[in-house]
């Protein structure tokens, strides 16, 4: 007989915060190591940080803006982590949701306001969402893993998309853009934080996140990609098609990723440049794994990246430091936090996890 | 015993959490013997070679090998003072050819350059010298599980191990490759190699072991000379005294004691004529007056099947105006997954019914059960369930029908680890209206069903939303049975239903299993355990390379026709 | 002439992904998945860079290469077999790691941004051999292109794995380890130690593929140099299926569109060169699709 172990059900709800406040005090703990090497103070790194992020209503605006799509590819990435599933191509998805979300917009530049703005931004997502088609079709005919195919699918989205917006899409200049799309499918600003306007993006982003999380926790869509994820095998028999089930939270996830793209568009730059994603794609598997791909609190963790990534001129400007800094931070982030998580692999039993140090949760009992 | 022994393991322990695996075990083996670890399922058997070998380090005690102490931290150790051992779970790399797997490791080399000429003599030189007929050309993953295990004793002999360790060698082979290994293992002793085996058929034991050591719970029991004890003696020393009266006896079965072993003992296995029937004073005779136990003494299930097949067949007979439930007709389908597919399959099951389908393992059993399951694809043929032709209903429909399903390793091919309770009971059944709505699903309403079901199985646990792994793995593998027992229920089928489970959770499947089929529940069941078929089933099949050899009625099963089934011989 | 050109630039784009590639197979085949290649690459720049210019030799960059490589090796063996990290992230994490820690360096030690300052670059082959023979007046006339030295050697470094795996003990033994870790802990093999070893040595490749970028091609550093030639190696790696020879022609492969896109940029300016670049994935992707014969990863790809 085990002793089974007395774990409160809200404690484990609360995990993912408990994670994400974990990793910040790492985050702090790096932060002093870091300055020390950098040679400035440890405070000031820390408060650099803040000030950059939040320190002015300009600075906090484009936070605000990094936040609409690292929540949506984070939460691309947590909605197929959560049906067994690893999308490492939210870079291309976002990129070619963006591209044909602008060229909607462009032909169809004479719809309606009411119609256009929508479609826009639908149009990206489902753009993003057949990107992964290839990728699902390769896992499920050959049996090639999706962290590669959606690797390769990356960079061919990011070339077409170069090749397009210099070439048969493009606006004429030597740039690698499209031309501005018609502000009818724009979205405008809803209220003004300093000098910049604030769009209603990040609402929707919000939105998108809590329907995840309830559709993933609530319905039986959710449970089924869910059973996916923890067993393929034992879902099979039990009559769950695992394959669809799978095809659906892929396309969800690049749906997910290319409504990043669409809005960045759309809410944003109001036009399609080759160039626009800073790495929005990749650093949505940070975001996704620092609060343990559960969808509901990805918002916190995209805000801590957005952050980060926001005040990275600012410790250019302010303490003379790389704005590098910020990318060794993310990645010592992402380790400390990887080390816990723990992907199904068979044939490997339960560990204690870091947490669980911390936290005292006494070892599973083996028969 | 006057000499030093070989291996002097004195005082062993070892705990994980809770349960103690071994606790002050010491255990003396002779160079030059065959020595037999015998103890039911969790007694410490393999914990004790894995310690020995070094793959498992003890909490305490000390190992002797020559009088000199060892202690192995790494199996590498073992090797090189040569011990080998032979795992249950056969370990093989199945990308590389069998001479690659046997000799990795230890190969014939000069400055790091393999030379396989010389390697391949070496090896072929041992495959001469004992009679192996393995292919050393073929990948590991293609060839058959007895060439895997010989593979397995080959690599330990070419390391020039002279104590061999085998944990259940037998346990998946047909009963003709058993007498292979037999003689196998005869002749390394021959050579003057040291065995120590574990097993739990006792006629194994009796046929080739010189001394038999009992654990029992993780403790020693004792070690006897084999010809200074009896079959009778070890069987009963296996099960503690009073464990008897803690098994409820919900069906009115008694369960296994030690004269009833007896009997089964004295019973003559050539002449199904005098395996005792409880209703049949006429068969009691037989086996009272049959002759006394021979050279080699009828195979004993330490799990105690043997004993209730004496008190027997729960239901008795199957009434012959039982309708016809399942019947599948002349069916052929692909292999998958390197299980050999089935042709031309014929099989008739009614309801309420218990059918053990036996074989050799890989003889096709796995396709027919995901056949069934509605996992694979028929490739000619029907199956009907009743009246429905249910050849390609998907799985969720057959589900509906009544249709379960207990895959092999029930843990891994079933459980949802990492989930809660209640969603594991859950799975498969998610789509019902009482279930959902729109999609929606009524936690509340489920989570109150499943806690109500898990406490009427006594699974032992705290809360309904904690993870299944969080439970031991006796009570995990309840909750995959319970969920597998999803009412309605009308066919079941089971894989190897009792691998790895206590004596205790045997007996309460078997009972659940006969108490379900009153109520009219078919059940189809797969094992390599040809004794618990014996013990549970009104018919017994056997397959052999995808086809049924043969089928016959458990209280006329002979068990030498079995045997010959199992190895493809005609009737 | 021009064939020839496109030739020799058609080695040097494959050396770096050969060397790289070779890395990641090593690794894989020892069953540690290794998408760090990139990091690998870019530290291995970085540090090549920076010992040729403490130390003026470019030999010792590529030493430092090499280093730099093997120190994100140490680190994905750490992460992936002591912590037991999920193998991917750790390896996406070592990336960003990469990523970040040259920019800061860069800026630390050379207080500059975007670019080193230029240091000695590796001889090409051409001046290897007129130092070596002096007798060889200009070289023979296959040596008159300009190209590193260590493009000769990746490709000598490849034949070798390729021996290596093909007849040595510890090629086997490798495999094994990345076959079923369990076996070959119960064969004797120190699993565990090797895997380590075996991630370190990929990395010390991957490093001086990197290296082959900062001090053999250019003579500085730049930021992100690797624009993603350690996912081009992946993608390389199993379009040469897990084998020395496939990988061999697999980089050449992907070497050889690399230049064809470069030539078309610089003679057809019109057409789309991005198509070239893109190709390698292309044709990654295609086999995968096509999928012409049969080989499967190692057994234990990821596992413990």
């Amino acid at each position: 007989m085990s002793i089974a172990r007395n774990q409160h059900p809200i404690i484990k709800q609360l995990e993912p915060l408990v994670a994400t406040l974990y990793a910040l005090m790492a985050g702090m703990l790096f932060c002093i190591i870091l300055a020390y090497f950098l040679g400035t103070g440890s405070f000031e790194l820390i408060s650099a940080i803040w000030e950059g992020a939040w320190g002015s209503p300009n600075a906090a605006a484009a936070t605000l803006s990094k936040l609409t799509p690292l929540l949506l590819t984070g939460l691309a990435v947590s909605v197929a982590y959560q049906a067994g599933l690893l999308n490492i191509g939210c870079e291309g998805q976002l990129t070619l949701g963006a591209l044909s979300a602008a060229c909607f917009a462009l032909t169809a530049s004479q719809l309606p306001r009411l119609l256009l703005m929508p479609l826009t931004v639908l149009v990206g997502a489902l753009a993003g969402a057949l990107w992964t088609l290839p990728a699902m079709w390769l896992r499920q005919k050959r049996g090639v893993h999706e962290v590669v195919s959606t690797l390769l699918l990356n960079y061919v989205a990011i070339y077409l998309a170069d090749y397009l917006a210099r070439g048969p899409l493009g606006d004429g200049s030597a740039m690698a853009r499209t031309a501005e799309i018609p502000l009818e499918s724009t979205w405008r600003a809803v209220c003004s934080v300093g000098t910049i306007g604030v769009t209603a993006a990040p609402w929707a982003a919000l939105i998108a996140m809590c329907l995840v999380h309830v559709w993933l926790y609530r319905t039986c869509g959710g449970y089924e990609a869910g059973a996916c994820r923890s067993n393929p095998l034992a879902a099979r028999a039990a009559g769950i098609p695992v394959n669809r089930r799978q095809t659906r939270s892929f396309l969800l996830s690049g749906a997910l990723a290319g409504l990043a793209g669409a809005l960045e568009v759309a809410a944003v730059h109001h036009r399609f440049y080759a160039a626009f994603s800073p790495g929005y794609g990749f650093d949505g598997i940070t975001v996704a794994f620092l609060v343990n791909n559960v969808p509901g609190w990805t918002w916190l963790s995209a805000l801590l990246i957005a952050s980060l990534r926001a005040a990275d001129k600012w410790l250019q400007l302010a303490l003379g430091i790389s704005p590098s800094t910020i990318l060794v931070l993310q990645a010592l982030l992402l380790i400390t936090v990887a080390s816990r998580v723990r992907l199904p692999v068979p044939g490997r039993t339960r560990r204690r996890s870091l947490l669980g140090h911390l936290f005292g949760y006494p070892e599973q009992t083996r028969q | 015993m006057s000499a030093p022994p070989l291996i002097l393991m004195q005082g062993i322990s070892k705990r994980y959490g809770e349960l103690w695996a071994n606790r002050q075990v010491t255990l003396a083996v002779a160079a030059g013997e065959i020595h037999a670890l015998v103890g039911e399922n969790g007694a410490g058997k393999s914990t004790l070679m894995k310690i020995l070998f070094g793959l498992v380090q003890p909490d305490e005690g000390n190992i002797h090998l020559d009088g000199k102490p060892v202690a192995f931290k790494h199996p590498k150790e073992a090797l090189r003072a040569g011990i080998g051992m032979v795992q249950q779970q056969l370990l093989i790399f199945p990308q590389l050819t069998s001479l690659e797997n046997i000799v990795v490791g230890a190969e014939v080399r000069r400055w790091g350059v393999l030379n396989r000429k010389e390697t391949r003599r070496k090896v072929e030189a041992l495959c001469c010298s004992f009679g192996f007929d393995l292919p050393l050309d073929v990948h590991a993953d293609e060839i058959s599980f007895a060439h895997r295990q010989q593979m397995e004793l080959l690599r330990l002999l070419y390391r020039g191990a002279r104590i061999l360790l085998l944990d259940e060698p037998s346990s998946l082979l047909a009963p003709a490759e058993i007498e292979r290994l037999l003689a196998l293992l005869r002749a390394f002793r021959a050579e003057g190699h040291t065995i120590i085996l574990t097993t739990h058929r006792l006629r194994e034991v009796f046929a080739i072991a010189d001394r038999i050591t009992i654990l029992r719970r993780g403790e020693l029991a004792g070690t006897w000379q084999r010809d200074q004890t009896s079959a009778q003696q070890i069987a009963s020393l296996l099960v503690p005294a009073g464990d008897d009266a803690a098994v409820p006896n919900g069906d009115g079965i008694n369960y296994l004691s030690p004269g009833r072993i007896a009997g089964s003992l004295s019973e003559n296995a050539s002449s199904p004529s005098s395996r005792p029937r409880p209703e049949s004073m006429k068969d009691q005779e037989c086996w009272i007056t049959a002759p006394a136990a021979d050279s080699d003494p009828e195979f004993v299930d330490m799990t105690g099947n043997g004993g209730e097949a004496m008190l027997g067949q729960p239901s008795s007979e199957l009434p012959p105006e039982a309708p016809p439930i399942l019947s599948v007709e002349t069916v052929t389908a692909q292999s998958v997954h390197q299980e050999p597919g089935i042709t031309d399959f014929c099989l008739q099951l009614r309801e309420g019914e218990i059918f053990g389908m036996a074989g050799v393992v890989g003889n096709g059993q796995r396709v027919l059960a995901l056949l069934l399951a509605g996992m694979h694809r028929v490739s000619a043929g029907t199956i009907r369930l009743g009246a429905h032709d249910i050849t390609n209903t998907p799985t969720a429909a057959r589900l509906e029908m009544g249709i379960r399903w207990l895959p092999e390793n029930s843990l891994e091919e079933g459980a949802l680890a990492e989930l809660s309770l209640w969603e594991n009971l859950l799975l498969g059944f998610q789509r019902r209206p009482s279930n959902q709505t729109l999609g929606w699903l009524h936690k509340k309403r489920i989570m109150q069903k499943a806690e109500s079901r898990l406490e009427l199985s006594r699974v032992a646990y705290t809360n309904i939303t904690q993870p299944l792994s969080d439970l031991s793995g006796g009570n995990q593998q309840k909750v995959i049975l319970e969920r597998a027992l999803t009412e309605p229920l009308k066919m079941v089928l089971l894989e190897q239903p009792c691998r790895g489970l206590d004596i205790h959770a045997q007996r309460e499947t078997h009972r659940r299993i006969r108490s379900l089929i009153r109520a009219g529940v078919t059940f189809l069941i797969f094992s390599y355990d040809l004794e618990e078929l014996l013990s549970l089933s009104h018919r017994i099949g056997v397959m052999y390379r995808g086809r049924l050899m043969g089928v016959t009625h458990t209280h006329r099963a002979e068990r030498e026709l079995l045997g010959q089934w199992m190895l493809g011989a005609p009737e | 002439m021009a064939a020839f050109q496109l030739f020799l630039v058609t080695l040097g784009k494959t050396t770096p992904i050969l060397l790289a590639c070779m890395g990641g197979m090593i690794s894989e085949l020892a069953g540690v998945i290794n998408f760090a290649l990139e990091a690998m690459m870019l530290t291995g720049a970085f540090l090549a860079v920076w010992l040729a210019f403490v130390s003026g030799s470019p030999w010792l960059g590529l030493m430092g290469g090499a280093l730099g490589g093997m120190l994100i090796g140490l680190m994905h063996s750490l992460a992936c077999l002591k912590f037991r990290t999920n193998q991917i992230v750790s390896s996406i994490a070592l990336n960003l790691l990469a990523a970040g820690a040259t920019g800061v360096l860069l800026n630390q030690i050379f207080g500059v941004y975007g670019t080193s300052p230029s240091v000695a670059k590796l001889p090409t082959l051409r001046q290897c051999i007129s130092e070596s023979l002096p007798f060889v007046d200009n070289g023979p006339a296959w040596t008159s292109g300009e190209i590193s030295i260590l493009a000769p050697l990746a490709i000598a470094l490849s034949l070798l794995t390729m021996a290596f795996f093909r007849w040595s003990v510890w090629g086997l033994r490798i495999k094994a380890c990345g076959e079923n870790p369990l076996a070959a802990k119960a064969a004797g093999l120190p699993v565990t130690l090797m895997r380590s070893l075996v991630v370190l040595t990929g990395g010390a490749l991957a490093g001086m593929g990197g290296a082959y970028l900062s001090i053999g091609e250019l003579s500085a550093f730049v930021e992100h140099m690797t624009q993603g030639r350690g996912y081009l190696a992946i993608a390389a790696l199993i379009l040469g299926r897990w084998k020395p020879l496939g990988i061999l022609l697999a980089a050449l492969l992907f070497g050889f569109s690399e230049a064809f896109s470069e030539w078309l940029a610089v003679s057809w300016a019109n057409l789309p060169h991005q198509f070239f670049l893109a190709l390698p994935y292309l044709v990654c992707l295609a086999v995968l699709t096509l999928q012409i014969g049969k080989t499967r990863p190692p057994s234990s790809l990821g596992r413990l």
